[in-house]
């Protein structure tokens, strides 16, 4: 009698043929699949190869179910890592990390000015004495004089515009002091003379330095912008032939970002998640008897189909129907219906589940706790 | 139907269901006495044999319409007349290489019939070298015409050992089941499509009463 180990191909995909302990299972399966389908008493007209099929397929698909909720649980501390043969991460309890939040984060710090992925690219326009418009496509340029936009990477977008800007410090100090608009007119910086030094957290220095900052772009500073096109207009009309030094940063391209970056061609999904077929042999009890079940329900249904081809079978002086419809509905509603359930099951049991139960495990104990005396010596009792 | 999707695995997949309802789950059966041309005297001239000899019964599986019996009166009396019919399985025939004709007797229960036709009566899905059954249409045969011991079951009526069947043995597409060769062959496992069942064939006897059901049916034996 042909076994699965002296059969060749016993399997469509032969992805269990060689686990330690599937070939003795699936001998086994035939007889259980069959026991249950009635072959003891009329035949089962199911070929051993197509209960091994079944057998294969209910292991595959207990197998993409787990990974499914497991890659629920882990894909975030997947995301960007190496994809390789995509297998290797199944079955692992793997260490969490905070890169997905980091990386959602780079592009706030971008617009800050204090990170992110991409480079900033610094340039300066001549000015010229009385006029106000210039071409920052043509006239924004590196310290070598070449144009610093690039056709290729879309619209200039000005991150700062570094004018004559009266810097904080040497107001810092002292805001109203008259000597200070005297320092400014000889370009003076730091502090003055009158200057009083008090001992003060630093977190105050930090506070007031923003609120002389804005108090001076808003309310006090004539010095401002505005992009009109490509042009930059400045304000107030230059009186000096100085430069005015410019930040600016051209689209992000997501693809190609400032360094070499791998993890952009990583994990990006589901699809790509290093999770390969869970390994028959470290299937617990739970898993196997769950995968019988499955491959009982698939027999059943395909028992449905083959009994199912014709509507009667001829025989003699008569033609029988074969309850083809019955075993396609059951096999069908068994399957699915073990589908369902295992699904609830490990819905019930993705990490963000776990911490929840934890949390609600921790909450009722402390209630617990409330009425569980505490022994003498060991509280403050009043009155 | 079309010969694209009717071959020869769907051909011997509905010859093999056929067989289990008939021989697995039916059970009925017919014990055929033919005419044995060698055995018997044929006269020169006529070319008819007078006293013909028939060859041993063979016990054949089929689905049989019993007809109630018609009552004929004539100046002598009246008397009971059964007519009958019995559908063979073609394959199973031409398995065990059996030819039926017309003239052959058969029996079912005490009753002799003389086969007065045997033609076959339909092909599977159209297609004409695969015959379904025969239809066996018998009359019953007076005493003096022919004359044999009985084969049981016959009836409730009689106190014979087998006049009431008390075992049923599957044959399963088994070369041998308990009641000895059963000439059974099932296609679809001769050409290796299936295996042999998990278990050997079942049978309905009194040997389950271990748990007093009166059939081992229900009982593992």
């Amino acid at each position: 009698m042909a076994t699965f180990a002296n059969t060749s191909n016993p399997t469509p995909f032969g992805i269990y043929d060689n686990d330690s302990d599937f070939p003795g299972e699936a001998d086994n399966m035939v007889t259980y699949v069959k026991r249950n389908l009635g072959d003891d008493i009329l035949s089962v007209e199911l070929t051993k190869k197509q209960i091994w099929a079944n057998f294969e397929d209910a292991t595959l698909q207990y197998s993409a179910i787990l990974n499914q909720y497991q890659a629920k649980s882990q894909l975030v501390n997947f995301l960007g890592y190496a994809t390789g043969s995509l297998t290797g991460g199944e079955e692992k309890y793997v260490r969490e990390n905070l890169e997905f939040l980091t990386r959602f984060a780079e592009p706030y710090a971008m617009e800050a000015g204090i990170g992110g992925s991409y480079n900033s690219i610094s340039g300066s326009i001549q000015l010229e004495v009385g006029r106000q418009d210039y071409d920052l496509y043509t006239e924004l340029v590196d310290a070598n004089g070449d144009s610093v936009f690039d056709d290729t990477k879309g619209k200039l977008k000005i991150e700062e515009v570094f004018h004559y800007n009266p810097q904080a410090a040497y107001r810092f100090f002292d805001t109203t002091s008259a000597i200070n608009y005297l320092n400014n007119e000889f370009s003076f910086e730091s502090f003055t003379p009158e200057t009083i030094f008090y001992i003060l957290p630093v977190y105050e220095d930090i506070l007031r330095a923003g609120q002389l900052d804005a108090s001076n772009r808003v309310r006090k500073s004539n010095y401002s912008y505005k992009i009109n096109g490509t042009n930059l207009r400045l304000y107030p009309i230059p009186t000096r032939t100085n430069k005015a030094v410019i930040r600016v940063r051209q689209y992000p391209d997501p693809l190609t970002p400032a360094y070499k970056d791998d993890t952009i061609h990583g994990v990006s999904n589901m699809s790509n998640l290093p999770f390969g077929n869970v390994q028959y042999s470290r299937i617990n009890s739970i898993g196997r008897q769950w995968i019988r079940q499955y491959t009982l329900a698939l027999s059943m249904e395909r028992l449905g189909y083959i009994r199912g081809k014709f509507g009667s079978i001829p025989v003699p002086g008569e033609s029988v129907t074969l309850n083809s419809s019955d075993m396609i509905s059951n096999g069908r509603s068994d399957r699915d219906s073990l589908r369902d359930k295992l699904r609830e099951m490990l819905e019930s049991m993705t990490y963000d589940k776990l911490m929840e139960i934890q949390s609600t495990r921790a909450e009722q104990i402390q209630k617990q706790l409330r009425f569980v005396p505490v022994p003498n010596g060991k509280a403050i009792f009043y009155g | 139907m079309s010969r694209l999707f009717i071959t020869q695995r769907e051909i011997n997949f509905i010859n093999d269901i056929a067989k289990e309802v008939v021989k697995d789950v039916v059970g009925q059966k017919i014990y055929l006495f033919q005419i044995s041309a060698a055995k018997s005297k044929v006269h020169d001239i006529y070319e008819e044999s007078q006293d013909k000899v028939f060859e041993s019964p063979i016990e054949l599986d089929c689905l049989v319409k019993y007809n109630a019996q018609e009552i004929k009166t004539n100046r002598f009396g009246s008397e009971e007349y059964y007519t009958i019919e019995a559908y063979i399985h073609s394959k199973d025939l031409l398995d065990k290489g059996i030819e039926i004709l017309e003239g052959d007797f058969f029996s079912y229960g005490s009753t002799f019939f003389e086969i007065t036709k045997a033609p076959v009566s339909q092909t599977i899905f159209g297609q004409i070298e695969h015959k379904r059954f025969i239809t066996v249409s018998g009359r019953q045969a007076r005493k003096e015409q022919f004359l044999s011991k009985v084969f049981g079951p016959t009836s409730m009526e009689f106190t014979d050992d087998d006049a009431i069947q008390d075992t049923f043995v599957q044959q399963r597409g088994f070369e041998n089941n308990k009641l000895g060769a059963t000439g059974d062959v099932r296609d679809l496992r001769k050409n290796g499509t299936l295996e042999e069942p998990i278990s050997g064939p079942k049978e309905v006897s009194k040997r389950g009463g271990s748990v007093n059901k009166g059939s081992s049916f229900y009982d593992d034996l």
